[in-house]
C-alpha cells in the first residue's frame, strides 16, 4: 500500500477560480431518485426464503428476568425459533468494551441476560415466515419479572446506595477523567468575578427517515456469513460482531445498500441487530431480515448523551474568560456500545470558539435505566459547545454587558490561526471575528435590541440570542486511548479508487457510504477536476460490498469525514490515474507527457492538438495490451489511501491530543418571540454565518447546514426523549416524540464566509454536524426575552409547558 | 402511580372486614372479568379485561392478600397483571375502621405500570386505574349493604 | 409495526354491516382509517374483526343543503369539509376545524364520522360539532336514529351508539346571525393536541342571543362550557364578559396532562384560547 510521502500531488489552489468543476454548484442528480421513490433501501432488499425476526421487548426500565416461557410462542404456526439472551450467552462472547476494568468487566449482549436495563430492550428475538406472524409471536414470550428499583439520573447513579445496572462492574461509573489544562485554579484566584452555573443538555435521538436494518444470509459452502445492513462503519463495526461471535472477519461479506435514508450518527451502534440476525441466518441457515420500527428506533436506535455541567468560569472585569473549571457527568444509558467515547470527543472542542487556555474538566460517565446512547449529530461536542454558549450569557449578565461583546472579546483572533487549544486541537484557520460580525449584521441585532426596547414597553416578550459554535469534523481514533491506552485504533484514514471502464468512463468508489449527503456529485466533481472532464463522463458508484469495494477499517461516513477524508483519497487516486492515462497517451502518440493534458474524456497534446479520447486508452489498457509501453501493468485502476498527520498525533500523559482534523465553526443567532398567555415560542429571525472552508459544491454543504440548523431547532423547540420515575419511556412514538418537519423551518438566512482548512489537502472543513449552533441560540434568546420575568433556564430544550409552570410557581 | 380513596359504608367495620377478607366476594366485583377462580382463601386467578372504551386490553392476573392483619383491620391486596407488552404491579394497602354503621374503607395504591399502554397511555392510565380499583370496592360496599 | 390478526369483512349493505358489527361484539367499523390503523399497528387496540364501511352508498362523502340544515355524510373527508362552500358559508367553525387536523395526506383520508365515532376527546371536529348542536344520524339493524350531539359523548372512547349502529352522517340546523371561530394550539400538527376551542354564538345588535361552545382535550370527553354560555346570554360582547366567559368556561376543568402539558397549562391555553375567539370574533363584528 503506497505511503502518503509517495504522492507526488499539488496542493490544491487557494480560490475556487482556477476550479472548473470543484466549487461549482452542481445540481444534485441522485436527489430525484429517494423523490422518485426508485431508491434501493435495505428494506428493499429481497432473497427468496427470507424469515422474519421480531423483537420482544421490555416493558420495566429495570427488572430482574425471573423465567421466560417461549412454549406458547414456538406454537404459533409459522415460528421458526426463540432466541433468548441465556442461548445467546452460551454461543458469543459479550462485546468489546473500550472503557478498561472494572467499567470494562461489563457484559453486554444483544438480548437481555438476566436482567433488564432500560425500556424497549429486546428480550427476546422471533423468527417466523412472515414479519406479522414474528410480531405476533413475539408477543407471545412469556417473561416473568421482578421490577427492580430504577435509577434514570446520571448524578444520582453515581450516589451512594444508586440502584447498580451492572453487577460486574459493581457500581454505576463507566468512566472518569480529569483534564487539567493550564492553570484553572489559578485563573480562578486571580480572576476579578468567578461566573458559576448548571448547565444540562437533553436526550434526543437520532431518528433517521430510515430505521434500522439488517438481512443476513449463510452460504454453507463456504461457511460465510452476507450481511445486509445500514451500518455506519461497517468495517469498524464488523471486528466487535466477529469478536462476539468468535469467527473471522474474513468469513463475514458486509453489504449495503446504494441508498441509506439518514443516519446523523444513529446507525452506528446497531451492530446488536447485526449480531443476532448474523448469528440466526447461520444456525436456521436461512436468510433472516429485521427492520426497526419506528418506536424501536426512538427506544433504542441511539439517543445523544444527556450531560450537566456545574461550571465556573474565571472572569476579568472587563469580560475576558481566563479560565474554566468544571465538573460533568454524562449520562449513558444503559449500555456503553460506542461509549464512553463521547467522554473524550467533547474535548474536540476545549475552549469552545473561544480563546481560554486554562481549563479544568472532572468528566464522569454514568449507566442509567435509560436507552443505549452514542454519536448523534454534533456528537458530545454539541453539550459542550452548550455549556459555552450558556455560560458566556452568564459572563454578559454578571457584568451587565451586551452578550455579543463579550463574545467578540474572548473570540479566537484570525492572528492566532491555526490556533493550537490547551488540549493541543489545532483550529485549523478562520476568522471568527469577521464572522460574528456577519451575523450581526445578517440578523439585524442591533434594529433588533431596539425593538426588544419597544416591545418590552407593550409588554411582549422579544429576546436575541447568539451561539457561536466549533463543529470539528475528521476524528483522530488516537483520542480513545484516554480512555483505554490498550485501544488498538489510532490515526483515520480513507480510500478512494478510481478506474476508467472499457469504453472510457471514469468510474469512482470510496470506502465511506452516502446517507442522503450527496457523495456522487461531490466526488464526481473531484474526479471531473482532476481530468478536466464533465461530470458526465464520471460515474460514481455508490453502496458498500466488503469484498469488490475498497475499504479501510475506518471507512464510512461519520464524523464529518466524507469530503475531508474519501474526498482527499479520490483526488490522490485519480491524480495517479491521470499519470498513468498520460504515460500511455504519450506512448500511443509518440509525444512527451509534459506536453499532454487530460480535457473532455481525451488526452490532448498542447504542442500538436493531438487527442487520444479515454475511450482509447481504455482500449489499449485493458485489451489491446500488448500495445502498451513495455512493463507496464495493463489496466487503468488506482486505489490510494489517505492517512491525515494530525500532528498531535498521540494523547500525551495530559490528555492532549489533537482530536481531529478539521473545526469548522458557525455562528446562529435568533430572534424569538414568546406569547406572554400560551408561552409558545416563535422564531422570528435566524441566522447562520459559517466558514466550511472550501467548498467542492456549495449547494451541499448548504443542504449540510440546514439540515443541521433544522435539527438543532427541533432538538432545541421539540425533541425530547422523557422517562417517568419508574422508567417508562413516555415519548415513544412520533405522536408524542416530536419532530420538526419544513413546516417548522423558519427562514433562514444563511451565509458563508469561506477561509481555506489549514489542514486539509483540499483546503475543505466538515460541516456535516452543525455544533448545534441553533439551541444556544435558542435557548439565549428564550431566556432574553423573558428577562421580564425574571426566569432562568437550565436545560437545552425547551417547551411552553415548562416556562408557563416556570412562570407561574412564584 | 399513587393515589387513593375511601368509602363509608352504612354497616359495622367488622362486617365489611369480614366482607372484604373473604376472595369470594372480591372475585364477584372483579371488572370486567372474564373469568375468575378463588384459588385459596388468599388468591383470586382471573383474567381481567381492563382499558377505557373499546380500547381494552386482557390482563393474566393474580390477586393475593397478605398480611391479613384482624386485630387492626389491615391487610394489602397485590395484583400482578400481565397482558401482551404490559404488566402492572399493583399493591393496596387497605384499612377498615369506624363505628357502628358507620364503617370507613380506606385504600391507598400504589402502582407500576409498564408496556406500551404505559408509554402511550400517559394521559389517561392513571383515571383509569383509580377508577377501576374505585368500581372494585365500590361494588363489593354495595353488595354488602344496598 | 404491524397490526395482529383480524378477520376483514366487506358487507354489501349498510344492514349487513350493521348486522355484522351487532353479532361480533369485537368487531370494529373501519372508515378512513385515521385513528384505528395508528392504534392497530401501536397494539394498543385489537379488534377481532373489520368491517368495512366506507364503500357503502348511504356514506360516501356529500355535503347538501335541506331547507336550513345542512347534512354531510359520514365518510366526508376533513380536506372536503375544509373545503365544502357550503360549510365554509354557514358552518365555518367546522371548516376551520377540519383544516386544523393534522397534515394533508391525514386529511384526505380521514372522515367526519370517524373523527366522532371513537369518543376521543381529542378531535378537532367533536368541538366544532357540539358548538352547533349537531345531530349524528346513526344506523342500525332495527333502523335509523338522530343523535342530539350533546347527548352522544358518554366517557373516555365510550359513545352513545348502541351495538351494531354505524354514524352515517351529520345533521346541522343552519345557525342565524351565527359568528364562529374554531382555534388550536398543537406543538406540531400530527402530535396529541394541547387544547382546542370552538365557539358559536348568535350575535343580535352586539348582544349575545345564543352561544354554544366546545372544549377539547378538556375532559374525558369533548364537553361544552354550559355555565359560560347561560352566562354570556343577553350580553354585550366586551372584554369584561369575554374575561368571564374564559374564566366561568375553564374554572372547573380538569384536563389530562402528559410530557406537553401539565392540566393546569392545558386548563390555560383553553382560558387564552376562549378569549382569543371571542376576541377575534369581537373583531369581526366591528369590522
Amino acid at each position: 500500500m503506497p505511503q502518503k510521502a509517495e504522492l507526488v500531488v499539488e496542493k490544491a489552489p487557494e480560490t475556487t477560480a482556477a476550479f472548473k468543476y470543484m466549487g461549482t454548484p452542481v445540481k444534485v442528480a441522485e436527489d430525484l431518485i429517494p423523490l422518485q421513490g426508485k431508491g434501493q433501501y435495505l428494506d428493499d432488499v429481497e432473497i427468496p426464503g427470507t424469515l422474519y425476526m421480531a423483537y420482544t421487548l421490555s416493558p420495566y426500565g429495570h427488572a430482574k428476568i425471573k423465567k421466560i416461557d417461549t412454549s406458547k410462542c414456538l406454537e404459533l404456526p409459522g415460528v421458526h425459533y426463540v432466541l433468548t439472551g441465556e442461548e445467546l450467552k452460551a454461543n458469543m462472547d459479550p462485546y468489546m468494551q473500550i472503557a478498561p476494568p472494572p467499567s470494562g468487566n461489563l457484559k453486554d449482549y444483544p438480548l437481555a441476560v438476566d436482567k433488564v436495563r432500560y425500556y424497549g430492550e429486546p428480550v427476546a428475538a422471533v423468527v417466523a415466515s412472515n414479519a406479522y406472524i414474528a410480531e405476533d409471536a413475539a408477543e407471545l414470550v412469556d417473561v416473568e419479572y421482578e421490577p427492580l428499583p430504577v435509577v434514570t439520573d446520571a448524578e444520582d447513579a453515581l450516589k451512594e446506595g444508586s440502584p447498580v445496572l451492572h453487577d460486574s462492574v459493581g457500581n454505576n461509573l463507566v468512566w472518569r477523567g480529569v483534564w487539567d489544562l493550564g492553570d484553572a485554579e489559578k485563573a480562578l484566584k486571580e480572576a476579578d468575578y468567578v461566573v458559576e452555573d448548571t448547565v444540562k443538555t437533553h436526550r434526543y435521538a437520532a431518528v433517521p427517515l430510515e430505521t434500522s436494518g439488517v438481512l443476513a444470509t449463510y452460504d454453507q459452502s463456504v461457511d460465510t456469513i452476507t450481511v445486509y445492513s445500514v451500518n455506519q462503519m461497517p468495517m469498524f463495526s464488523l471486528p466487535i460482531i466477529c469478536g462476539a461471535l468468535r469467527m473471522p472477519p474474513s468469513k463475514f461479506r458486509m453489504i449495503l445498500p446504494p441508498n441509506v435514508g439518514g443516519a446523523f450518527g444513529g446507525k452506528i451502534i446497531n451492530f446488536t441487530h447485526i449480531t443476532v440476525v448474523a448469528y440466526l441466518s447461520k444456525l436456521l441457515k436461512a436468510p433472516v431480515k429485521y427492520v426497526e420500527n419506528r418506536s424501536e428506533n426512538i427506544m433504542s436506535g441511539t439517543h445523544n448523551n444527556e450531560r450537566i455541567f456545574h461550571v465556573k468560569l474565571a472572569v476579568r472585569k472587563d469580560g475576558r474568560v481566563t479560565g474554566a473549571y468544571m465538573k460533568a457527568v454524562d449520562n449513558c444509558g444503559a449500555y456503553p456500545r460506542y461509549e464512553p467515547a463521547g467522554a473524550v470527543i467533547w474535548a474536540q472542542v476545549v475552549p469552545g470558539i473561544y480563546d481560554v487556555q486554562n481549563v479544568y474538566v472532572d468528566f464522569s460517565q454514568a449507566t442509567t435505566n435509560k436507552g443505549p446512547t452514542g454519536p448523534v449529530r454534533g456528537y458530545s461536542r454539541i453539550q459542550h459547545n452548550f455549556m459555552w454558549e450558556r455560560m458566556m450569557n452568564r459572563v454578559a449578565q454578571k457584568l451587565n454587558m451586551d452578550p455579543a461583546e463579550v463574545r467578540r472579546l474572548n473570540l479566537i483572533k484570525a492572528e492566532q490561526m491555526p490556533y493550537e487549544g490547551p488540549s493541543r486541537t489545532i483550529y485549523d484557520g478562520g476568522d471568527y471575528h469577521k464572522a460574528f460580525d456577519t451575523l450581526l449584521d445578517t440578523i439585524e441585532y442591533g434594529k433588533w435590541r431596539e425593538k426588544q426596547k419597544e416591545a418590552r414597553k407593550q409588554g411582549k416578550l422579544i429576546g436575541i440570542g447568539l451561539s457561536a459554535v466549533i463543529d470539528s469534523g475528521a476524528n483522530n481514533f488516537a483520542q480513545v486511548k484516554i480512555i483505554n491506552p490498550h485501544f488498538p485504533a489510532s490515526g483515520s484514514m480513507e480510500v478512494g479508487l478510481v478506474m476508467i471502464d472499457q469504453f472510457g468512463t471514469l468510474v469512482a468508489r470510496t470506502g465511506t457510504t452516502d446517507q442522503g449527503q450527496s457523495h456522487a456529485t461531490t466526488f464526481g466533481q473531484i474526479v471531473s477536476e482532476v481530468f478536466n472532464t464533465g461530470p458526465e463522463n464520471v460515474v460514481f458508484q455508490q453502496g458498500f460490498d466488503s469484498i469488490s469495494n475498497v475499504w479501510a477499517a475506518f471507512s464510512g461516513a461519520y464524523a464529518s469525514r466524507s469530503a475531508v477524508m474519501a474526498g482527499t483519497a479520490l483526488y490522490y487516486a485519480a491524480i495517479r490515474l491521470k499519470e498513468k492515462v498520460l504515460t500511455i497517451a504519450a506512448h500511443a502518440l509518440g509525444e512527451l507527457e509534459s506536453d499532454l493534458e487530460a480535457k473532455d474524456a481525451a488526452v490532448v497534446s498542447m504542442k500538436t492538438d493531438k487527442k487520444l479520447p479515454l475511450g482509447d486508452i481504455a482500449t489499449l489498457a485493458w485489451l489491446d495490451v500488448n500495445k502498451l509501453p513495455e512493463d507496464m501493468e495493463p489496466g487503468l485502476v488506482s486505489y490510494a489511501v489517505y492517512k491525515p498527520d494530525f500532528t498531535y498525533n498521540m494523547p500525551d500523559e495530559k490528555k492532549r491530543v489533537n482530536n481531529t482534523l478539521t473545526y469548522s465553526y458557525a455562528i446562529h443567532g435568533t430572534v424569538v418571540e414568546v406569547d406572554p398567555e400560551t408561552y409558545e415560542m416563535k422564531i422570528l429571525k435566524h441566522g447562520v454565518v459559517s466558514d466550511p472552508g472550501f467548498m467542492i459544491n456549495p449547494l451541499v454543504v448548504e443542504g449540510q447546514e440546514m439540515g443541521a440548523t433544522l435539527h438543532g431547532i427541533s432538538a432545541a423547540l421539540m425533541e425530547n426523549l422523557e422517562y417517568d420515575e419508574d422508567g417508562i419511556l413516555l415519548t415513544s412514538n412520533f405522536w408524542d416524540y416530536l419532530v420538526a418537519g419544513a413546516k417548522h423551518m423558519p427562514d433562514i438566512d444563511m451565509k458563508t464566509i469561506v477561509t481555506r482548512s489549514t489542514s486539509s489537502v483540499l483546503g475543505v472543513r466538515g460541516v456535516g454536524e452543525g455544533g448545534g449552533g441553533p439551541i444556544g441560540s435558542i435557548v439565549n434568546a428564550v431566556e432574553d426575552a423573558l428577562q421580564p420575568l425574571g426566569i432562568k433556564l437550565l436545560s437545552s430544550n425547551l417547551s411552553a409547558n415548562e416556562l408557563y409552570s416556570k412562570a407561574n410557581k412564584k | 402511580m399513587k393515589f387513593e380513596g375511601s368509602r363509608e359504608v352504612n354497616t359495622s367495620a367488622q362486617a365489611v372486614w369480614d366482607f372484604l377478607t373473604n376472595p369470594n366476594n372480591m372475585a364477584e366485583c372483579l371488572p370486567d372479568a372474564k373469568s375468575h377462580e378463588v384459588v385459596d382463601d388468599k388468591t383470586i386467578k382471573a383474567q381481567l379485561k381492563v382499558g377505557v372504551g373499546f380500547i381494552k386490553e386482557v390482563f393474566d392476573s393474580t390477586i393475593s392478600y397478605s398480611e391479613v392483619t384482624p386485630d387492626s383491620k389491615d391487610m394489602k391486596i397485590k395484583i400482578d397483571a400481565k397482558a401482551k407488552a404490559n404488566t402492572a404491579t399493583i399493591n393496596i394497602d387497605v384499612h377498615v375502621d369506624g363505628a357502628d354503621s358507620a364503617a370507613k374503607l380506606q385504600w391507598t395504591v400504589d402502582a407500576v405500570m409498564a408496556g406500551r399502554l404505559a408509554s402511550i397511555g400517559q394521559r389517561y392510565i392513571s383515571k383509569v386505574s383509580d377508577k377501576v380499583i374505585e368500581q372494585a370496592f365500590e361494588c363489593m360496599m354495595s353488595k354488602l349493604a344496598p | 409495526m404491524r397490526p395482529r390478526p383480524f378477520l376483514l369483512h366487506r358487507p354489501n349493505t349498510l344492514k349487513e354491516a350493521s348486522e355484522l358489527l351487532y353479532s361480533h361484539e369485537d368487531a370494529k367499523p373501519l372508515a378512513g382509517g385515521q385513528s384505528l390503523i395508528p392504534m392497530m399497528k401501536l397494539r394498543i387496540y385489537s379488534p377481532e374483526e373489520i368491517v368495512m364501511i366506507g364503500h357503502l352508498p348511504e356514506m360516501q362523502p356529500g355535503v347538501k343543503q335541506e331547507g336550513s340544515t345542512i347534512v354531510i355524510n359520514s365518510m366526508t373527508t376533513h380536506d372536503m369539509v375544509h373545503h365544502n362552500e357550503l360549510i365554509s358559508e354557514y358552518l365555518p367553525v367546522l371548516s376551520e376545524a377540519a383544516a386544523a387536523i393534522a397534515d394533508q395526506q391525514i386529511r384526505n383520508r380521514g372522515t367526519i364520522g370517524g373523527n366522532i365515532a371513537h369518543g376521543d376527546p381529542s378531535t378537532n371536529l367533536s368541538a366544532a360539532l357540539l358548538a352547533l348542536d349537531a345531530k349524528v344520524l346513526a344506523s342500525g339493524k332495527d333502523g335509523q336514529r338522530e343523535i342530539p350531539i350533546d347527548e352522544f359523548f358518554l366517557d373516555l372512547f365510550t359513545t352513545a351508539l348502541e351495538p351494531g349502529e354505524i354514524i352515517t352522517g351529520f345533521k346541522v340546523d343552519i345557525p342565524k346571525n351565527s359568528r364562529q371561530k374554531f382555534m388550536k394550539i398543537t406543538r406540531s400538527d400530527t402530535a396529541f393536541p394541547l387544547a382546542f376551542v370552538a365557539v358559536n354564538i348568535q350575535l343580535s345588535d352586539g348582544v349575545v342571543k345564543d352561544a354554544r361552545i366546545g372544549l377539547g382535550v378538556a375532559a374525558p370527553t369533548p364537553i361544552r362550557a354550559t355555565e359560560a354560555e347561560e352566562y354570556l346570554k343577553n350580553k354585550q360582547l366586551n372584554q369584561e364578559t369575554i374575561l368571564k366567559t374564559a374564566e366561568m368556561a375553564t374554572k372547573d376543568l380538569e384536563p389530562p396532562g402528559d410530557v406537553h402539558a401539565s392540566p393546569e397549562y392545558r386548563k390555560n391555553l383553553l382560558n387564552v384560547l376562549m378569549k382569543r375567539c371571542l376576541n377575534s370574533l369581537l373583531e369581526e363584528v366591528k369590522q
